[in-house]
C-alpha cells in the first residue's frame, strides 16, 4: 500500500522542529500510527503532500528521570523502554505493565509514549495508567511551554488540546509509595492486541479503609476518562466484593449515559462491571 | 516531493541511495536493493513477515519511513546466513520441519535472532511472546517454537 507523497524532516534541535512545525508539518515519533494514517487517508484519496517532522534525534525529548515526588518520562521514550524500568516497575507498575501489553514487541520497538497519548486513541493502553497517576503534561511552542493535566488535554478520539506547532515534550506522574494498583485490558486475540477496553485503578488503605482512590477507564467514553464517581464511592469504606461490584454499575451506568445504547450493550455492560470489580479488587490486594 | 539521500548499513553493507520520502524499508530492501527475503504481507504492521532488525532492534519494515534508516545498521534475513553457512536458527528450522509455504519465515528467523540475542535460555512462554507479532497461516507454531528451542541449545553447545 502506498504513502502519499510526503516530505521528512529530522530537526536536531527544539528551535529547528517548532519553525518546520509551524509550517504545516505533522509531528512523527514511532510512527506507527501516522504511517498508517497517511496510508488510509491516500486510500481515501486524500493526495495533499504533507511534512513530516520526525522527532527522534531531539535528545531533550527522550528518558526517564527521578524528580523526587514525580517521574519524568520524555515523550519519545519508546514502549519497551517503559517495561522493565527501574522506576516504573517500583513507583508506578500500571504504566510498565500496559506498555508490555501494547501491540507487539516490534511495535513497542517503535512506539513511544508520547505518540499514545498526542494520537489520543479511545482505547489508548497507557492512557488510564498515567490518569492514575494524575499525569501532566508538558508541552512546548515557540517561546511558549505549558503544563497540561492529561484529563484536559483529551478532547475527543484524535483530539486533543494540543495546539498548531506544540511538542509534547514529557509527562510527568506520580510515584506511588503506598497502595497497590492495577491495569487490565480486553483485547481483541489478534497479533495488534488492540484493547476493546481497559482500565486501571490505585487504592491507598488507612486502618483498613480505603483512604486514597484513582480509577481510569478507556472506551467508555470518546476518551479515557477518570470515574470520579468511583473514586467518591470508594472512599472511607472498607474494600469488599459487595463494594467492587457496586462500583462496576457505577462504571456501566456512565458508559451508557455518555455513549447511549449501541448494538454492543447488551455485550458490553456485564464486561465493564466485572472488570471494574476485578481490577478494583486486585488494586486493593495488592495495597494490603 | 523531495527525494532523500540515505546512508545506512544493510547486513554490513554501506548503502547511499536517493529515493522518494514516502519510500518505507521494506520497499527499499525488496525493490531498490533486491532483498526479496523480507516478505510484505499487510503493509501496517500486523503480520510481521517484514520484521527486520534496526540497530538491534526488531521492528516493522514497513513502518520505517526512508529517512528513518539514515544511519541506521540493518540485518534482514539474508543476513542471518547463506546456503554455503545456514545460521543456527535456519538449521533448526528445517531439522523441525517448521517450514510450510515459508512465508512468515523470515520475519520468525529475525523475531527469533532478536529474542536469543538477548535471552539464550529462553522458555516457552518467553518464545511465545517473542513470536507473538508475527503470524503464520500454516503451521500452528508448534514447530516453529521447537525449532527456536532447539536452536538456542545449538547456539549454546557452539560456545
Ligand atoms: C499493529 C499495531 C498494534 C498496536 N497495538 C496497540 C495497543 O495494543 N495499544 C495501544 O494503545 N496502541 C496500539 N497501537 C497504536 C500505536 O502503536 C501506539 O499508539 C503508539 O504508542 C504510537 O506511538 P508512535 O510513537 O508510533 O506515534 P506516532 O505515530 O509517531 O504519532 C502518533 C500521533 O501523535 C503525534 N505525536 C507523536 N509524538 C508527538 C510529540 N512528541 N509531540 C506532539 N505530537 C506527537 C503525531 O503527530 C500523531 O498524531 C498499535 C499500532 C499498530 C500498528
Ligand atoms: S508487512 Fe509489515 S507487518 Fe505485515
Ligand atoms: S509457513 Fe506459511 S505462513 Fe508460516
Amino acid at each position: 500500500m502506498s504513502l502519499p507523497p510526503i516530505d521528512y524532516e529530522r530537526p536536531k534541535c527544539l528551535h529547528d522542529a517548532f519553525s518546520l512545525l509551524e509550517e504545516m508539518g505533522i509531528p512523527m515519533a514511532g510512527g506507527t500510527d501516522v504511517i498508517i494514517q497517511l496510508r488510509e487517508s491516500y486510500l481515501k484519496g486524500d493526495f495533499s503532500p504533507r511534512l513530516v517532522v520526525d522527532l527522534k534525534d531531539l535528545d531533550e525529548l527522550s528518558g526517564i528521570e527521578d524528580q523526587g515526588e514525580h517521574i519524568l518520562i520524555g515523550a519519545i521514550t519508546r514502549l519497551s523502554d517503559l517495561i522493565e524500568n527501574e522506576l516504573l516497575v517500583h513507583y508506578a507498575p500500571s504504566i510498565a505493565e500496559a506498555a508490555s501489553r501494547m501491540g507487539s514487541i516490534q511495535i513497542r520497538n517503535k512506539g513511544t509514549i508520547g505518540g499514545n497519548i498526542c494520537n489520543a486513541a479511545p482505547c489508548a493502553d497507557s492512557i488510564p495508567p498515567l490518569l492514575i497517576h494524575d499525569a501532566v503534561l508538558i508541552l512546548a511552542s515557540k517561546g511558549e511551554t505549558r503544563e497540561v493535566d492529561l484529563e484536559n488535554f483529551l478532547r475527543g478520539p484524535g483530539k486533543t488540546d494540543r495546539r498548531k506547532g506544540e511538542i509534547l515534550i514529557g509527562v510527568k506522574v506520580k510515584k506511588r509509595d503506598e497502595g497497590g494498583e492495577f491495569f487490565i485490558k480486553l483485547a481483541r486475540r489478534d497479533a495488534l492486541n488492540k484493547a476493546r477496553m481497559n482500565f486501571a485503578a490505585w487504592l491507598n488503605l488507612r486502618d483498613g479503609k480505603i483512604s486514597e482512590a484513582r480509577f481510569a477507564a478507556g472506551a467508555i467514553a470518546p476518551h479515557p476518562i477518570r470515574v470520579r464517581e468511583v473514586e467518591e464511592l470508594l472512599l472511607g469504606e472498607e474494600p469488599s466484593e459487595a463494594l467492587f461490584i457496586r462500583a462496576g454499575r457505577i462504571v456501566r451506568d456512565k458508559m451508557l449515559e455518555i455513549t447511549g445504547r449501541r448494538w454492543s450493550t447488551p455485550y458490553k455492560s456485564p464486561v465493564v462491571e466485572n472488570l471494574t470489580a476485578r481490577v478494583l479488587s486486585e488494586a486493593a490486594r495488592r495495597a494490603r | 516531493m523531495k527525494k532523500l539521500t540515505v546512508n545506512f548499513t544493510v547486513n554490513g553493507e554501506r548503502v547511499r541511495l536517493r529515493v522518494p520520502a514516502n519510500r518505507t524499508l521494506l520497499d527499499i530492501l525488496r525493490e531498490d536493493l533486491g532483498l526479496t527475503g523480507t516478505k510484505r504481507g499487510c503493509d501496517t504492521g500486523e503480520c510481521g513477515a517484514c520484521t527486520v532488525l534496526m540497530n538491534g532492534r526488531s521492528v516493522n519494515s514497513c513502518l520505517v519511513l526512508a529517512g528513518e534508516v539514515e544511519g541506521a545498521e540493518i540485518i534482514t534475513v539474508e543476513g542471518l546466513g547463506g546456503e554455503e553457512a545456514l545460521h543456527p536458527l535456519q538449521e533448526a528450522f528445517l531439522e523441525e520441519d517448521a517450514v510450510q509455504c515459508g512465508f512468515c519465515i523470515p520475519g520468525m528467523l529475525m523475531s527469533a535472532k532478536y529474542l536469543l540475542d538477548r535471552n539464550p535460555d529462553p522458555s516457552e512462554e518467553e518464545i511465545r511472546e517473542a513470536i507473538s507479532g508475527n503470524l503464520c497461516r500454516c503451521t500452528g507454531y508448534i514447530p516453529i517454537i521447537r525449532a527456536i528451542k532447539r536452536a538456542a541449545l545449538k547456539l549454546k553447545e557452539r560456545k
